[in-house]
């Protein structure tokens, strides 16, 4: 039975990585891209993360005490990496548009007209 | 427990996709494709190494991963600073 649930959070994960990485290629903007590349960092690492969980906890309730800090060091990588991927992604969607790579398909750039009022105010400030 | 070697067969195909998200960025129109590619390249590399860690029952693997995920944050903070411009 936790056999099976182990090949199916695996193959899980690589399923969500394959396709994170298919539109990569297909999709047409940075801006659409960042979707397929947060599809590898979130699903294709948290499933692969808990297919590994559950055999280290298989091997602990088997009797060998060792597997516990293993399961616990784990836990701690995936947290890290939910929390890191998260924030480099913000950082470097903000830094494209702050570098001029505007979206392809864009009709009204709403945060252009808050940044200028962002603007204004710092100005009125000063 | 398992008899056919699922993350023996998983960690392949991983590797075929870093290589795919190589090719990403020798194309990528702009720096900041790149830059995504990279980040994508870091998670996989994460995601094989605690799988490789439970194949070769290899506790130190997964140590190595933590310190790999904080250092690849840092480089894409750093990266995203420059193409913004605020590296002169």
């Amino acid at each position: 039975m936790i056999d099976e649930l182990i090949i199916l959070f695996v193959v899980i994960s690589v399923i969500f990585s394959v396709l994170g990485v298919i539109g990569l290629f297909r999709f047409p903007d940075f801006y659409t891209r960042i979707h397929a590349a947060g599809l590898v960092g979130s699903f294709g690492l948290l499933f692969a993360g808990l297919g590994v969980l559950l055999y280290a906890y298989t091997l602990y309730a088997a009797g060998d005490d060792a597997w516990f800090n293993y399961g616990a060091h784990v836990l701690l990588a995936l947290i890290i990496v939910v929390v890191t991927a998260a924030t480099s992604t913000h950082a470097i969607a903000r830094s494209a548009y702050r570098s001029g790579n505007t979206p392809k398909l864009l009709q009204i750039d709403a945060l252009k007209k808050d940044e200028s009022k962002l603007n204004a105010q710092k100005e009125a400030r000063k | 427990m398992i008899d056919i070697d699922i993350f023996m067969i998983a960690a392949i195909i991983f590797v075929l996709l870093i290589f795919a998200c190589g090719v990403r960025m020798w194309l990528g129109p702009t720096n900041a494709d790149r830059m995504l590619a990279l980040d994508v390249i870091n998670a996989l590399v994460v995601i094989i190494m605690i799988i490789l860690s439970i194949r070769f029952a290899q506790p130190g693997f997964i140590d190595v991963a933590i310190i790999y995920a904080l250092l690849s944050f840092v480089g894409t903070l750093y990266v995203a600073k420059l193409i913004r411009g605020d590296l002169e």
